[in-house]
């Protein structure tokens, strides 16, 4: 007997050595855990349910929530409204290629609007510089900048989300963290998406942006103007993309990439409204779409000015 | 049910015992493993930056790792076929190891998916809003989660029949397998559509993913398991039957010949047609733009699987030496050409034209080695309990000596 | 350690007795403390990219008019510390009635006071706060546009219909109005050339994550269309191309 004694305890001290050994290495490896920001761990977040689930209160609640949070992290108390879209509006954007000089303020413009991460950068615009004479995108460049806009053998196409009407990133997305509102915008609740990046794959025209890491903004650049589906601040994991400035136009307003467009290549509007600027111009200029091709239907459009001889 | 919980005691139990050999390479896989969870929660602490992955990239090593092994996972009904329709002898007691790896394939891919997720703590969303069926993801997750669960419980009944010294009940996992035929070649089909379905991907956007995702894995995976065969073979009195590993050959020989065609059928239409969609292949193969990241992977693909092929058709790779290395070929080759290959390529250049290269970082390639050495560590235990169980040393009446130090064998005993 | 499981008694139930570890087993608990202490010790942080801020420069994305015009105001002139209106003195100096040369009077207009000879052509002579058209009706400076659309027909009738020329303000007109910039201030009627859109420096380019050196592109002919065009050497587009800079 006292031979399995030993047997026992000595196999229990081997066990319980290797046991130890093992949870000590399992706890080692989880210390960087340490710096996790829990901020956005807390039991409201957890419960905090899909946009299109709450109620008008618990909406209320959220704003109210999440207004602390930035005026904690920001020290300025945001106007956060959730902005409903307009009843018979429907949201077209049009850009001039003829007249875009490619100076790239619309970028600028958007970042500063909606809040963008300054560091790692992030613009929901990418001008693209392209030889006269083709749109091959292959074969655009998004880098110049060392000489002066425009230069004569080259034009410039801003792109953005294209807002589109049959959108493959909301088909594609698990959760139903996107989708498409009543105003064609396509919209994101950036406290429901998981970071699968699907999206961002699925996108034709390279609008979806993600959050590698935990977007910074110095606190005097932040937009106090917020919208909950556009321009509050992100964290890190989660999509983002161009929504049409919403916070601003289902108010009325234009686009802040459009207010600061020097050349009045950008144009914006209501395309149930026969008499807005947009319709007039589907109706009568030239209209390119760009990769038409894929199907998504998109509510950006490309148009030309015809030659109006007298050289302007 | 009081049976049950001391079966899974003793498994336990089992899983803990082995010789220097087993405690070493189980230590190595823990350590890999832990590396994995250490870079794994810097990750969660400082986000994807820690990947190589980038907006015009966004997809990386990771998924590529996920894609594999979703291959991987699928190959066990290339040993179920054989068994199950066409009666195959010698694969019979075999087919078991293809199913448990299945099992360990699928809980890699899971935590390939996990850890690619920017917001994991957000899991929960997916049983909230579930956009089903129209996101191919949300399929993906049915499929993958509902073939792991088909083969938990066809290797988890016929182990536990086996411990019970019962005859298994044929109507109580005859049609599991069934279904799992399908459902393993439907969770490759729905992987491949995931890429195949994006308009905004030239090099995915085509037909043809899926045939070549099924004859990709058809190969790699019965290859693995040729390796992993004979792994058992000599740490275990378990009999795999060289017949056995011979039909592996002929599977796996057919599969690579399919997989080599399908891929010369894309390389053609990219390559003939010349368009401006082809980009992607043309970065891939031959660097554009003064970019060729990839081109040296891509033709090692191709050499090795080639190589591997030629070394198949010849009746030299009959000796087992050949046909391990074929396979170590191809298992390299493989996943080169279906990973890295097909799913960083496609990023490059953006659909914006914007060429960004992809590089993981040593962060990102630790996670990527924790999680296949804890898929690893997963196969060997559920081996480890299969061997004595199926060899009717660890049965329900046995109460000596089971749990035996020498990795797989009771040889000393018997 | 087999001689001493020989010699253990039958027992009815296996998990009562100890576990038979294999050789080695002893190493398992120091080596896992080993690999535990190496992450306290040996952990670095992970090759994070470079962290660099990108501040916005407020100024340069104002949206006021890039030609900060009079525009639609009758011209000053600051003279003395006083500004002062062309009426002020030519109320009582007349000067010489110019030529008329045709319409394209932007061509060839020197801005140097007295020495101009097409003024009238746009501007008023006997009421200088006021611009006059081509049929001699008087126009107000706001109503510049007017004056313009006598030749610019086409633009106009775009500028009317919104596709030509900057809006700001509200797409709404029910909530706001919607402010159409006229055509001097964006061009400047003296100069056919409109120096508020020349060529500028663009704001800084992108630098997103892990961006990497980015190259200019790659200039392959053959996939310019107009290849044909310069391969043959009759000029395609650029410097030498056309005389007229449309912008």
């Amino acid at each position: 007997m006292s031979g399995e004694q030993k047997m026992n305890r000595r196999s229990f001290l081997r066990g319980s050595l290797g046991a130890a050994g093992g949870m000590a290495a399992v706890a080692a490896a989880l210390t960087p855990l340490k710096d996790l920001d829990l901020s956005e761990m807390t039991v409201d977040h957890f419960l905090q349910k899909h946009y299109k689930e709450m109620s008008p209160k618990e909406i209320d609640q959220v704003i109210e929530r999440i207004s602390k949070e930035v005026e904690e992290r920001y020290d300025l108390r945001p106007e956060l409204k959730d902005v409903k879209p307009m009843d018979g509006v429907e949201f077209t954007y049009l850009l001039n290629l003829g007249r875009c000089i490619g100076c790239r303020k619309c970028v600028h413009a958007c970042v500063a609007e909606n809040n963008q991460s300054r560091s790692p950068e992030i613009q929901y615009i990418r001008v693209l510089e392209m030889p006269r004479g083709s749109v091959n995108l292959e074969h655009s460049n998004h880098h110049y900048g060392d000489k002066k806009v425009p230069s004569k053998d080259h034009f410039y196409m801003p792109v953005q989300c294209h807002q589109c009407d049959n959108p493959p990133c909301v088909k594609v997305c698990p959760v139903e963290a996107t989708w498409k509102e009543d105003d064609g915008i396509v919209v994101i609740d950036y406290d429901w998406c998981i970071g699968c990046r699907y999206c961002e794959a699925a996108c034709p025209y390279w609008a979806r942006r993600f959050n590698f890491a935990e977007p910074e903004i110095p606190k005097k650049d932040l937009n106090p103007k917020m919208g909950y589906l556009s321009n509050r601040p992100r964290h890190k994991g989660v999509m983002e993309k161009c929504h049409f400035c919403l916070h601003r136009t289902r108010e009325g307003k234009l686009p802040a990439c459009l207010e600061v467009c020097p050349v009045g290549a950008r144009k914006f509007g209501n395309i149930n409204d026969p008499n807005s600027e947009v319709v007039q111009i589907l109706k009568t200029k030239r209209i390119f779409i760009l990769k038409q091709e894929v199907g998504t239907k998109p509510r950006f459009f490309y148009y030309f000015d015809e030659d109006y001889g007298f050289g302007d | 049910m009081k049976d049950y919980l001391r079966f899974l005691r003793r498994c336990f139990r089992i899983s803990f015992v082995g010789d220097w050999r087993y405690y070493l390479w189980m230590f190595l896989l823990s350590v890999v493993a832990l590396f994995g969870l250490n870079a794994y929660s810097q990750q969660l602490v400082h986000g994807l930056q820690t990947t190589g992955m980038t907006d015009q990239v966004s997809w990386g090593l990771y998924i590529a790792n996920f894609t594999y092994l979703v291959g991987m996972a699928a190959a066990a009904v290339m040993l179920v076929i054989p068994v199950y329709i066409y009666k195959n002898k010698d694969l019979h007691d075999l087919v078991i190891f293809g199913e448990l790896f299945a099992v360990a394939s699928i809980l890699m891919c899971l935590l390939f998916v996990t850890v690619d997720l920017g917001r994991p703590d957000r899991f929960i969303h997916l049983f909230l809003r579930f956009n089903w069926p129209i996101s191919m993801l949300t399929w993906d997750v049915l499929v993958l989660n509902g073939y792991l669960l088909l083969n938990l419980h066809i290797c988890g009944y016929l182990i536990y029949c086996a411990y019970r010294r019962t005859r298994p009940g044929k109507w109580f996992y005859i049609p599991f397998v069934f279904v799992a035929i399908f459902w393993a070649i439907s969770i490759h089909t729905v992987t491949a559509f995931l890429y195949s379905g994006l308009g905004s991907r030239p090099l995915w956007n085509s037909a043809v993913l899926a045939p070549r995702f099924l004859a990709s894995a058809f190969s790699a995976g019965p290859a693995f398991l040729v390796l992993a065969l004979q792994v058992i073979r000599r740490f275990s009195d378990y009999k795999v039957p060289d017949g056995a590993l011979q039909m592996l050959r002929k599977i796996i020989t057919v599969a690579l010949s399919i997989n080599m065609f399908l891929l010369g059928s894309e390389m053609f239409t990219e390559f003939y047609t010349q368009a401006e969609h082809s980009a992607s292949a043309q970065y891939l193969f031959f660097g554009l733009a003064g970019k060729h990241a990839l081109v040296p992977w891509i033709w090692t693909a191709i050499g090795m699987n080639s190589l591997a092929l030629v070394l198949l058709f010849f009746p030299i790779s009959k000796s087992l030496k050949w046909l391990n290395l074929s396979c170590a070929l191809m298992i390299v080759g493989i996943w080169i050409e279906k990973g890295m290959g097909l799913i960083v390529p496609a990023f490059i250049p953006s659909p914006l034209g914007e060429m960004v290269e992809y590089k993981p970082t040593t962060n990102e390639i630790l996670v990527s080695l924790g999680i296949w050495a804890f898929g690893l560590l997963v196969f060997t235990i559920l081996v480890r309990i299969t061997i004595p169980v199926l060899s009717g040393r660890l049965t329900i009446d046995s109460v000596h000596p089971a749990e035996l130090p020498n990795a797989f064998s009771t040889k000393t005993f018997n | 350690m087999a001689p001493e499981q020989n010699e253990l008694p039958k027992m009815d139930s296996p998990e009562k007795r100890p576990l038979q570890y294999g050789s080695g087993s002893w190493l398992l608990g120091p080596l896992f403390l080993g690999v535990a202490a190496w992450f306290f010790l040996g952990m670095k942080s992970p090759d994070l990219p470079p962290k660099k801020l990108y501040p916005i420069n407020q100024s340069a994305i104002s949206t006021a008019p890039r030609r900060k015009m009079i525009g639609v105001q009758p011209p000053k002139i600051h003279i003395n510390g006083f500004d002062r209106t062309c009426n002020d003195c030519h109320n009582s100096f007349k000067s010489e009635t110019p030529k008329i040369k045709g319409r394209l009077q932007h061509k060839e207009i020197i801005l140097e006071h007295a020495i101009n000879t097409s003024c009238f052509s746009c501007h008023d002579q006997k009421d200088r706060n006021y611009l006059i058209s081509l049929k001699g009706e008087k126009i107000e400076y706001p109503a510049v546009v007017n004056l313009c659309a006598q030749c610019h027909v086409r633009i106009h009738r775009d500028w009317v219909k919104g596709s030509h020329g900057r809006s700001n303000g509200y797409w709404d007109t029910r909530k706001g109005p919607m402010k159409r910039l006229k055509c001097t201030q964006c061009h400047d009627p003296h100069q056919p050339r409109h120096p508020a859109m020349d060529p500028l420096k663009p704001l800084p380019g992108p630098h997103t994550l892990r961006m990497g050196e980015q190259t200019e592109p790659r200039e392959e002919e053959s996939e310019d269309v107009l290849y044909l065009l310069k391969k043959n050497g009759s000029g395609g587009f650029g410097p030498k191309a056309g005389k007229k800079e449309k912008r």
